[in-house]
């Protein structure tokens, strides 16, 4: 039973991890000046489901903070309070503070301290309140957006209960009159879609949960309940009439139809008795129909309840309003403004949803495929020419390749999760050092194993709280340098070949390297003689047990955050690369592996053994004719390309294979590297395809001029050139080469 | 190399041929054995690493165990066979001339290896003398010398960085 909860629980969290990141890209493109109804209303909604999960799960507090957060939001949402970067920026650290109460209800985190932060949105909502007594009387706030959501639930002040004293109004049913209470009061008519039941939306639960906020059920209206023989045990025909002390907020109220199936029918009227008799302004009776391209989804359209104000005038107008936007509604492309929607938790459509799958399940998926694709063409090779021309076999397999092709994607995930966290990261490291950073992100989408990607986050946030506490300078410094006041970082992702290359570069002052060989020298790390080039007092600074901070900061300083980076990344086979200008800034480059991704390569034959190329480094081919390739050396050749010398290279040479075909026979082909272009001669291309790679040092240890091995379709492995290392080195086969 | 004489735990290990030699391996560090496939030449490696192969899906260096151990090269034949082995979660292949028999022994009957003047005596973990099954099914007394092999001292990655 427990596991079962635990499971739910886990989908609520990956939920709650969707929703945050829906949240924080709306709250970022509303710092960035977008404050159209559809984001606010899409971060709304997000901060809704999450409320709404947390207190079906019981997490009190992250409950409580969601729920004051919300409140903001929707005044937000409603126009009253007018989203200004002041708002946004109170959004943006409640945004954070939200975070840590889901990673508190994980169970990762100590509860966070959200005083500041609750305190923040209080005096949102309590300013608001007071724009609004200016403004008053009634009348709808002038809304940022022309969505309806802005019109419907506007409010005048608040009383303690956060609900709003309106006008009463009578619906035009059966409905017993307005009672002769003393006190104000809800009638809430809820009649569950036929449905109901099929789509798990027992009416008892929402009666229940209504009756614990003190409704009563005044009638229940069973006509149409059909006789016996056409009755469906299974579909639901009541209508219920319950009323409700006025004293309970109306989102309250909402809350409990939350979950209800479409194409129910719910109305809350308020009976407020001091009221000027408006008596029975009949309040629009809305059937909730899921828009079209809505319908799929089970998500659940609440009617807006409009609130009756002041005057007649005022609520048929508004009335008008709420009527001709739901008309309107179906016939509007994007769902997602719909006027129909105020409260319901709506899937944010935009968030990927996703599943939790082990990381070794995929392995294992990935290797059966591999298995498969092998087993297929060993198939094909065993039917006759005739059997093997019938179409099965070429379906069953493109199916395979199709599956393959599937299973591989899954494992590469783009770089964007790495990274995600970097931004919350900023916010607060610019609060603790008090400088303004900006974060530039190029390559997001860069696709890396889901592995590195893991492993990447904690050198990452140790490379980033460097740049932020080191590299950059406060903003006084930067501007008596001449500089913005607003420091950089930027932070970006790439493929070359076989590697990926992750920069964080930060626009500062550059690594001091008089005190950071001073220090080093202080540390005992090297001896007071040493001559050190500037690339080697840079490496200094991810030595163990370095660090040049006067003072240690709860940031860095202590000492181990580059080392710990370079240790990372070292583990995972790759390295750490520091550039740094004086008084310009510091790059800090990881090179790592892609130790299982996905290469686009041509696969070519060298001595007839098959290797892969990687396309990426792929200029062009050429057939040399005679002529075309000279010797500069007895060591040396070049291939003339349109006047220009091109070095050639034999991979052959480089390998120790044999090889007596001439020039002439073979292809060039032209590759681009860190050392300028190179030609390869090759024997032929046989074909260009997507191939997984596989680290050789995972049974054994790299081997230099090769990026790994792959296995190709007929279960046969090919070995993948490493274009930088095969054009760094020198044409001739040195046995000593080997595993440098 | 000392002897541990503990009692009668038994363990079971797979004996196999190289030239006119028996060897034994722990049967617990064995994955599978194999028919001899071409694997894929690599360059810039030692003469004795024959290439990679693919053991589904995994990439697995296979080694001409004769030549590992400093012998003549193994010659192809008809039962030559390959012993997938995990050595310290790695894997690996040897190329072995014939594949015998399983065998128990306990630790107790495990003699130690002469020290030998060479680079790497502790490849040899120590010798035991079991008895062979003869064609006719009895079982020769005299029985047969087998050379336990450490399997960790054969690790790939170790002999490298002892060569470097």
């Amino acid at each position: 039973m427990s596991d079962e909860l635990d499971e739910i629980q886990a989908i609520f969290f990956e939920e709650c991890t969707e929703g945050l990141t829906t949240a924080e890209q709306g709250l970022s493109a509303m710092q960035a000046g977008d404050v159209s109804a559809e984001t606010i209303a899409g971060v709304f909604r997000a901060v809704h489901s999450i409320k709404g999960g947390a207190g079906a799960f019981g997490h009190a507090d992250l409950t409580a903070f969601a729920h004051k957060f919300e409140n903001v939001l929707d005044e937000v949402r409603a126009g009253k309070i007018a989203p200004t970067p002041g708002v946004v920026k109170v959004m943006l650290s409640s945004f954070d503070v939200l975070s840590d109460h889901v990673e508190t209800a994980k169970g990762l985190a100590p509860r966070p301290n959200d005083a500041a932060a609750l305190a923040a949105l209080e005096k949102v909502l309590a300013d608001k309140g007071a724009d609004d007594g200016a403004a008053v009387p009634a009348a709808p706030a002038p809304a940022p957006a022309p969505a309806p959501v802005a019109a419907a639930p506007a409010a005048p002040a608040e009383d303690e209960f956060g609900f709003t004293p309106v006008a009463f109004s009578l619906d035009d049913f059966d409905t017993p009159a307005a009672p002769a209470a003393s006190t104000a009061s809800w009638t809430i008519r809820f009649k569950p879609s036929r449905a109901a039941l099929a789509n798990a939306g027992e009416p008892l639960l929402i009666i229940r949960e209504l009756e614990t906020l003190g409704a009563t059920i005044e009638a229940v209206d069973v006509s149409d309940v059909p006789g016996l023989r056409d009755l469906d045990p299974e579909d639901a025909y009541f209508t219920w009439t319950l009323s409700m002390p006025g004293d309970v907020p109306q989102s309250d109220i909402n809350d409990c139809f939350d979950f209800v199936a479409p194409d129910s029918l719910i109305e809350v009227t308020r009976n407020e008795v001091e009221a000027p008799a408006p008596a029975f302004i009949p309040v629009p009776v809305i059937e909730v129909t899921p828009a079209p391209e809505a319908a799929a989804a089970p998500e659940i359209d609440l009617i807006p309840f409009v609130p009756v104000t002041a005057t007649i005038e005022d609520l048929t107008a508004q009335v008008q309003q709420v009527v001709a936007d739901l008309a309107a509604a179906p016939m509007t492309p994007t769902p997602a403004p719909a006027p129909t929607e105020t409260a319901a938790p709506k899937p944010a459509s935009e968030a990927s949803q996703t599943i939790r799958v082990d990381l070794s399940k995929l392995d294992l998926l990935l290797n059966l495929v591999g298995e498969l694709v092998i087993r297929n063409s060993i198939l094909a090779d065993r039917l006759s020419p005739a059997d093997r021309q019938r179409v099965e076999l070429p379906e069953l397999a493109r199916l395979t390749r199709q599956i393959q092709d599937n299973v591989m994607s899954l494992r590469a995930q783009p770089i964007k999760q790495a990274f995600s966290r970097v931004p919350r990261m900023l916010r607060d490291l610019s609060v603790e050092t008090g400088k303004t950073i900006e974060l530039e992100t190029v390559g997001e989408t860069t696709e890396v194993d889901k592995g590195v990607i893991e492993k990447i986050g904690d050198p990452l946030t140790h490379m980033i709280r460097n740049a932020a506490d080191h590299g950059l300078e406060s903003t006084e410094e930067r501007i008596a340098a001449g500089k913005s006041p607003a420091g950089t970082i930027k932070l970006s992702a790439e493929q070359k070949g076989a590697r990926i290359f992750v920069r964080v570069q930060d626009n500062g002052r550059g690594i001091n390297r008089e005190r950071v060989k001073a220090k080093a020298i202080e540390k005992g790390i090297i001896s007071a003689d040493a001559v050190l080039s500037n690339e080697e007092i840079d490496q200094l600074i991810c030595a163990p047990g370095f660090s040049t901070a006067e003072t240690i900061s709860n940031i860095s300083g202590r000492g181990v955050g580059m080392d710990v980076v370079r240790s990372n990344v070292e583990a995972l086979g790759g390295r750490v690369e520091i550039h740094s200008v004086p008084g310009e800034g510091t790059t800090f480059t990881m090179i790592l592996p892609l130790t299982l991704a996905i290469l686009d390569g041509m696969i070519v034959r060298l001595a007839n053994q098959r290797f892969v190329l990687p396309l990426a480094h792929v200029l062009e081919t050429v057939q040399p004719e005679a002529g075309q390739v000279k010797r500069t050396s007895p060591d040396s050749e070049v291939i003339d390309m349109r006047g220009e010398y091109v070095p050639v290279k034999r991979a052959t040479e480089i390998f120790g294979l044999n090889d007596d075909r001439k020039v002439e026979d073979s292809l060039v082909v032209i590759v681009e590297s860190e050392h300028g272009k190179v030609g390869l001669v090759v024997d032929t291309i046989d074909d260009r395809r997507e191939v997984v790679i596989k680290s050789l040092d995972q049974n054994l240890h790299p081997i230099r001029g090769l990026g790994g091995a792959t296995i190709l379709g007929d279960g046969s492995i090919a070995l993948i050139l490493d274009i930088e290392a095969l054009v760094a080195s020198t044409n001739r086969y040195t046995p000593k080469g080997l595993a440098a | 190399m000392t002897t541990k004489t503990e009692t009668a735990s038994d363990c079971k290990i797979v004996t196999f041929t190289l030239g006119k030699q028996t060897f034994g391996i722990d049967m617990g560090a064995l994955i599978e054995i194999r028919e001899w496939d071409e694997p894929t030449p690599l360059p810039n490696v030692p003469t004795f690493i024959k290439g990679v192969s693919n053991l589904r899906g995994n990439v697995i260096p296979v080694v001409g165990l004769a030549e590992r151990l400093g012998w003549e090269p193994s010659v192809l034949h008809a039962r030559s066979c390959i012993l997938v082995v995990s050595i310290s979660g790695k894997q690996a292949g040897f190329l072995v001339d014939e594949v015998n028999d399983i065998v128990g022994i306990t630790r107790g009957e495990i003699q130690p290896a002469p020290e030998v003047e060479t680079i790497e005596s502790s490849v040899i973990d120590g010798l035991v003398r079991i008895s062979t099954r003869a064609k006719d099914g009895t079982r020769d007394e005299n029985g047969t010398m087998v050379l336990l092999l450490d399997l960790e001292a054969l690790s790939l990655t170790k002999h490298l960085d002892m060569a470097a």
